[in-house]
């Protein structure tokens, strides 16, 4: 549990790239599908707390610093460094979003402005992922340096982004008036009907994650497997963690096909039941990312 | 131009550690803080031949410091550029410039770059330039009573001693091409085959 403030940076921003990836896919959607520009729904609420994520994130990230005046410097070896890269769209993602999500609150520039920099800021966020994993992708690491570390990392961001942004449309649902006063009225049945399919798109995506877990546990291992990967009085794989995290997350997929059958979800998924959902696939994603650290700084001499 | 690279002649090695606590000594090192350590392996057991019982046991030690890699991955991963190699081949940080994120210490596969919490910094084997500077060798090539250390231009040394190809434990070598000539332990091989550990973890493990 040493890598307490690695465990929250990941997570925070990868929850936030993926918030922010499927706010847009909504937007898109309800413009494609409804004909017109719809994006003042409670859409700023998800911004703000994507801000408030990545904020965490950044802050989690500085309590792994051993010297925290010279963190400045880490974005001087872009050419070679995926850690200086990472840091570097970190910086761009904080930016291009909170810039979209000033302009997106006050509604002060065109919508086509506003939707090049939110494609800008998708970009950059899926390019932090992707360095996020790349920074854990040593060759001299082979447990992490595995197709399933970027898959598991990118299907970790739209997983938990995707029940985030679900869980505070369910929220936002009750207290909006249906009159149609607010403009959107008409528009929200449509939009909890893509956040249904976002509840499904998580259930593929936990289909995903188990699908890495049986590749993983199924890889031979040990010293007959790589003749000089260290194996060193090996530290027993912490397996009732392992199993408590695949329990979580089928649990997590159980709600969100519960709510998905015809009359349970009826009117759009139910707050307190995407709550749980979310909480659930949350606590074993944070599980999943303690012993994806283990494993990997056992490895080595 | 020397490219410097350590030797070791693991048959020699007793596994006194004069060269880790000449090292620790020159150094003043932090408790906990190794720059050169050496690992005790220790390996195999009995097997039954027919109605006779035959040992596989094994033990050999390994001291290793920073190999001053020809390919430093700590190099290539260190986000401040901390981390450089001069033209002969040393490898220092720098440690006015190191943030102390430890990725070098994940990344380097020899547990080489070690952190010094007091510092909030990085920290490693400078394989003694100031030594070298003098025309002195490094402290654990001095201090080592058999004579299984010893250090040099790794082309010479490997006219000298041969390239022996990587065992248990080290990482296969291409991963950072190191640059230490071994003299290979005999019972190397049974490593291979036969159940083998590290039977000093606690001892050289990263801090």
């Amino acid at each position: 549990m040493k890598e307490r403030s690695l465990v929250a940076f990941t997570l925070l921003t990868q929850t936030a790239v993926g918030a922010f990836v499927t706010l847009e896919a909504l937007y898109f959607g309800l413009a494609f599908l409804a004909g017109t520009a719809y994006d003042d729904m409670p859409g700023n609420k998800v911004l703000l707390a994507i801000g408030l994520l990545v904020g965490l994130g950044l802050l989690a990230s500085f309590f792994h610093l051993g010297t925290l005046a010279n963190a400045w410097r880490a974005l001087s070896n872009i050419s070679s460094s995926w850690l200086s890269r990472e840091i570097f769209f970190m910086l761009l993602f904080v930016f291009l979003g909170a810039l979209y999500a000033g302009l997106q609150w006050l509604k002060i520039a065109p919508v086509g402005v506003r939707n090049v920099l939110a494609g800008l800021a998708v970009l950059s966020g899926l390019s932090l992922v992707f360095s996020i994993s790349r920074v854990y992708s040593l060759r001299t690491i082979p447990v992490w340096n595995t197709l399933a570390t970027p898959v598991s990392f990118f299907t970790t961001a739209f997983l938990l982004g995707a029940l985030l942004v679900r869980l505070m449309m369910a929220l936002a649902w009750p207290a909006l008036p249906k009159d149609g006063s607010l403009g959107i009225g008409d528009v929200f049945p449509l939009a909890f009907w893509i956040l249904e399919w976002i509840g499904l798109v998580c259930i593929a995506l936990i289909g995903v994650e188990l699908l890495i877990i049986l590749l993983g546990r199924a890889k031979p291992g040990g010293r007959s497997g790589q003749p000089f990967q260290v194996v060193r009085n090996p530290v027993r794989p912490t397996e009732s963690l392992f199993w408590l995290r695949l329990v979580l997350l089928v649990a997590g997929a159980g709600i969100l096909l519960f709510q998905s059958l015809p009359g349970a979800g009826g009117g759009g998924p139910k707050g307190p039941l995407a709550g749980l959902a979310f909480i659930l696939v949350l606590a074993s994603e944070i599980i999943a990312r303690f012993l994806f650290y283990e494993a990997g700084i056992n490895q080595g001499l | 131009m020397t490219r410097y690279a350590f030797y070791l002649d693991t048959n020699s090695c007793s596994g006194c550690k004069a060269c880790q606590v000449a090292c620790k000594d020159k150094h003043s090192l932090e408790a906990g803080i190794l720059w050169r350590r050496v690992y005790e392996i220790a390996g195999g057991g009995w097997r039954r031949v027919g109605d006779a019982w035959e040992s596989t046991v094994f033990a050999y030690n390994l001291s290793l410091a920073c190999n001053h890699c020809a390919k430093p991955i700590c190099v290539e991963v260190c986000p401040t550029q901390a981390i450089s190699q001069r033209e002969d081949g040393i490898v220092l940080i720098n440690e006015k410039i190191c943030t102390g994120c430890r990725y070098c210490s994940w990344a380097c596969p020899y547990g080489a770059p070690q952190y010094n919490t007091a510092a909030g910094k990085m920290t490693k084997c400078t394989f003694c330039v100031d030594n070298l500077d003098a025309g002195l060798p490094p402290a654990c090539v001095a201090a080592c009573p058999m004579r299984a250390l010893d250090f040099g231009d790794r082309a010479d040394l490997e006219i000298k001693y041969g390239k022996a190809a990587a065992f248990y434990p080290l990482p296969a070598a291409g991963l950072t091409d190191p640059s230490l000539v071994l003299t290979p332990p005999n019972d190397a091989f049974k490593a291979q085959s036969e159940p083998a550990c590290i039977v000093n973890w606690e001892e050289v493990r990263k801090p």
